[in-house]
């Protein structure tokens, strides 16, 4: 009975024997540069998997008064009776929407670990070449899916502004004049971006 | 860069971590030297006395033996107090006492070094947002026309410096929880202690300013 770790050091090597499963093992280069590729491309899922689930909290912890506005075709987000048919009309429909949102949640997280343990498996058997392609996928994967989570997280942060100033300018708590309307709202649109600074820089 | 005592702290701990790593990669290299040399020595003293007494002669020999046979025996797969590791490569190799612990201590630095990261990673993300949220605002003069920042705006964050930054230290921060992740995979309790009591170090110096407590990034978790 061998020891389940082949080895207890990185190592390189042109053979992979024993991957994850009994008899599974790869010969020559071919072979490495094979199974190399697979565990970048896991890994870039992983990388988007974890992005889907930052997309998802987003999406659920939006304000119910923009839930017509995240198409970004002007049209539709023009209109603010759309954003209206939004929200949901009654105690059921919420329910509903929050198990969705949480089975979705749920399968995203499974997905993520079984990833996670898979990567962890795999960069467990010190082979050089696969850590360095897992290091390398997650490069790969941060630098799409993590421009992706800052587009979506500067999205939803102007969404939840955006709230705020057309309620200051539709309720009339600032001056109604025109000219001081817009340059109020845009006075309060820095001021409000300067406090939700505050609260993220904590 | 506002120098209140906190962030005083902070980079007085980096500081201190960063030598006590080299400190301790210096003592397990001078560890292994030195070892060579000695069992040299104990080479010479056993042919000299192989004339005189034989207790003398015999515990000389079991104790050359000794240090060999404790480092053998492969990979343990459960929790044990020994102190013949190896530490991640080859040519790392701990066989003694003081090896392991400057082991110990490089690791307890990695760890804290591996939370720093992290914390660092946020703030110059947050910061980026900041400047970058200032440029999508005022692309648009009302309301309305930020909406519109959506796709445009993909490619600006993609091409940014700060963007390659922030992918360069996370494969930095992937690399090193692999590692400690690895480390831990040794079994050796004070090792694994180690991971623990830095890691736990480690956020209590740099964890104030985390503004999410719980990261998605985070491997193994």
């Amino acid at each position: 009975m061998e020891a389940k770790p082949m080895s207890e050091y990185f190592y390189f090597s042109t053979t992979v024997k024993n991957f994850m499963f009994e008899d599974l093992s790869f010969h020559g280069s071919a072979g490495v540069v094979c199974v190399c590729l697979i565990i970048f491309s896991f890994t870039v899922l992983l990388e988007g998997t974890k992005s889907l689930i930052f997309y998802l909290r987003l999406r659920q912890n939006q304000n119910p008064l923009t839930y017509g506005k995240t198409e970004t075709s002007i049209q539709t987000e023009r209109s603010p009776l759309f954003s209206a048919l939004m929200i949901p009309s009654s105690v059921s429909e919420i329910k509903q929407k929050r198990l969705k949102f949480h089975i979705g949640g749920y399968l995203l997280h499974s997905v993520d670990l079984l990833l996670g343990y898979l990567l962890m498996l795999a960069v467990m058997s010190y082979d050089a070449y696969i850590l360095i392609a897992v290091i390398l996928g997650s490069g790969v994967g941060y630098f799409v899916f993590g421009a992706i989570n800052t587009r979506n997280q500067i999205k939803f942060q102007a969404l939840q502004m955006s709230v705020y100033d057309r309620y200051d300018s539709q309720a009339g708590l600032t001056n109604s004049d025109a000219s001081t309307n817009d340059a109020s709202t845009n006075g309060s649109r820095y001021g409000s971006n300067g406090n939700t600074c505050d609260k993220t820089a904590r | 860069m506002i120098y209140t005592r906190q962030i005083r702290i902070a980079y007085m701990a980096i500081i201190v971590t960063v030598v006590a790593m080299v400190f301790a990669y210096i003592l397990m290299a001078f560890q292994n030297t030195t070892s060579a040399t000695t069992m040299n020595h104990m080479d010479h003293g056993h042919m000299d006395m192989g004339n005189g007494g034989t207790d003398g002669h015999n515990h000389v020999g079991m104790d050359m033996n000794n240090t060999d046979r404790t480092c053998a025996g492969g990979m343990l797969m459960f929790f044990h107090t020994g102190k013949c590791e190896f530490i991640l490569f080859e040519t790392l190799r701990t066989k003694d006492v003081g090896g392991l612990v400057g082991a110990c201590v490089a690791i307890f630095a990695l760890a804290i070094i591996y939370e720093g990261l992290k914390v660092f990673r946020e703030m110059l993300l947050q910061k980026a947002m900041l400047t970058g949220n200032k440029y999508a605002i005022s692309n648009g003069s009302s309301s309305q026309d930020t909406m519109v920042i959506s796709n445009k705006n993909v490619g600006l964050h993609m091409m940014t410096c700060s963007h390659f930054v922030q992918t360069v230290l996370h494969m930095v921060q992937v690399f090193i929880s692999y590692c400690l992740m690895l480390v831990f995979m040794t079994y050796n309790v004070w090792l694994c202690l180690s991971v623990i009591l830095g890691a736990g170090i480690g956020y209590f110096l740099f964890g104030w300013r985390k503004a999410i407590v719980v990261d998605i990034n985070e491997h193994c978790h």
